[in-house]
């Protein structure tokens, strides 16, 4: 029974000492997943870009071997489009003027603006990108001399927030959130007692303006290999798959994914795995779930590819709308296969040996027919999500985990998958 | 994803456009879009940013999707 067999607690620390899948069954050329797969790794899960600034960063693990989503939603949901102590001083005015390297209430360089009118705001222009709707948090210093008629101000874009009450005479920290309505400005308007309707003359000073997006996507352009050096990555904005969506984390049951578009999203693991001669041996190891058929009746969840004609694919997983899914090997294509559902999350298990080749779909096996076909020549990349063009059977998918060893582990098949499924509860 | 149908240098020229102004800051993110070649014409497409736009004159002309005679055919 799951939870009582060999995989039980193999992730968590037993005996004082974390244990991963790859302490327990070592020699992996590529292993990628969410979780730490063995105790000596001390390299990062994923690289991650945020879409509101494209910076990107490393994230790494919890000491319990996770994910680290703290740092990720931390990373991805702080990204600025403005901050005064990076982009500089705001620079547009409208019915006011601008004095910079003001010093008032304790502090120097600060921003001086002074109505010239009523209805008078200030700001920058073209901080946001046309027909933007994300979430933002906007944050600044504000001082108000005392004796003014002005004591407030409110943001009129990205989107018109609430009056913002000034205490006169004393630095006042403000945050404002909202969601932009299509602006491309960030604008402030000056008020008194909540209105715009306002005298020349009156005077706001302002330091300290950041502008965060809360609501960013996070993309992965790499997903490490704990195991070796076999990093999968992908440089091409557009085609990297999200792990954070919209400042939410991407999860399959309760835990992180990685989520393919089933346009073009792929990572590419190159060539240095040998998927595709004739003479080798291989076990494949991977979790996917389909999210839907819409866009492709097709879906490669790992191939490599080849330039050769048909028969044109030396190894690959692929999942058909009618619930069945392809095991390439060498030519041969094994489609007898069918699951219960064709969107069910399920572990995909593939041993390629010197006489045959076994499949295992939810740690249930079958052996088939070895392919023929060898592809020394003419080989493509093995990518993750697609065919390495970007176009051919992309996948709409979720995956956290791929485990691939150029070796024979049928004796060991077993205690891989439950260590797996243990952790990420796929099947019952 | 709606793309962006045109000539192979004007696709090019659009995603060196909107990596331009993307500006990545990370280590590994290097282009926008790769262009893509149809199978049987001498056409090209580029995956369409949602907010830049291409230069005036491009020739480039937005699609919502892509039509399924872009996909390669293949087995099985």
């Amino acid at each position: 029974m799951l939870g009582f067999g060999l995989g039980l607690n193999k992730w968590r620390r037993v005996g004082g000492g974390y244990v991963g899948l790859l302490d327990l069954f070592p020699n992996a050329s590529a292993a990628y997943s969410l979780r730490k797969l063995r105790a000596a790794y001390s390299g990062s899960a994923v690289r991650v870009r945020r879409s509101s600034d494209n910076t990107e960063q490393d994230i790494g693990f919890t000491a319990q071997g996770e994910l680290d989503t703290a740092s990720l939603l931390s990373f991805v949901n702080s990204g600025k489009l403005w901050d005064t102590a990076t982009d500089g001083n705001l620079t547009y005015v409208n019915r006011s003027s601008v004095e910079n390297n003001q010093s008032i209430g304790g502090r120097t360089g600060v921003q001086k603006f002074t109505s010239t009118d009523t209805n008078a705001f200030f700001g920058q222009v073209n901080v946001f990108p046309a027909g933007d709707t994300n979430d933002y948090t906007i944050e600044l210093d504000v001082y108000i001399p005392t004796g003014q008629d002005v004591n407030g101000v409110r943001t009129t874009q990205p989107f018109t927030s609430s009056p913002q009450t000034i205490t006169q005479g004393e630095w006042t920290p403000i945050t404002i959130t909202g969601v932009n309505s299509s602006n491309v400005n960030f604008i402030l308007n000056m008020l008194d007692d909540g209105s715009n309707s306002i005298s020349a003359g009156q005077v706001v000073y302002v330091d300290t303006v950041t502008i965060t997006q809360t609501t960013a996507d996070g993309l992965v352009s790499a997903w490490y290999d704990q195991s070796l050096s076999n990093d999968a990555t992908q440089g091409t904005a557009a085609n990297q798959p999200k792990i954070v969506d919209a400042g939410v984390l991407v999860e399959e049951n309760g835990k992180p994914a990685i989520e393919f578009d089933g346009v073009d999203d792929l990572l590419d693991m190159g060539q240095t795995i040998d998927l595709y001669s004739l003479a080798s041996e291989w076990s494949v190891f991977m979790d996917a779930k389909i999210i839907d058929y819409s866009l492709q009746s097709f879906q490669r969840i790992l191939i490599n590819d080849s330039s050769n004609s048909s028969p044109d694919i030396p190894f690959g997983i692929q999942l058909r709308s009618n619930n069945d899914v392809a095991f390439f090997n060498n030519g041969t294509v094994e489609l007898s296969l069918t699951l219960s559902s064709a969107t069910q999350r399920t572990l995909f298990s593939f041993i390629k040996r010197s006489g045959d080749v076994l499949i295992g779909i939810n740690g249930s096996s079958t052996t088939s027919t070895k392919g023929s076909v060898d592809f020394t020549a003419g080989l493509e990349n093995t990518t993750i999500g697609c065919s390495p063009n970007g176009s051919n059977r992309p996948a709409n998918m979720k995956s956290a985990e791929l485990i691939i060893y150029s070796s024979d582990q049928s004796a060991n098949r077993t205690g891989i998958e439950t260590n797996i499924n243990t952790f990420y509860s796929i099947y019952p | 994803m709606s793309h962006y149908i045109g000539t192979k240098t004007s696709c090019e020229a659009y995603d060196k456009r909107v990596s331009n102004q993307l500006g990545f800051k990370g280590s590994l993110t290097a282009r926008w879009s790769d262009v893509r070649r149809h199978p049987a014409k001498s056409l090209f497409s580029v995956i369409a940013h949602a907010s830049i736009t291409p230069d005036e004159g491009s020739g480039l002309k937005l699609v919502e999707t892509l039509t399924p005679d872009w996909n390669e055919t293949d087995q099985p």
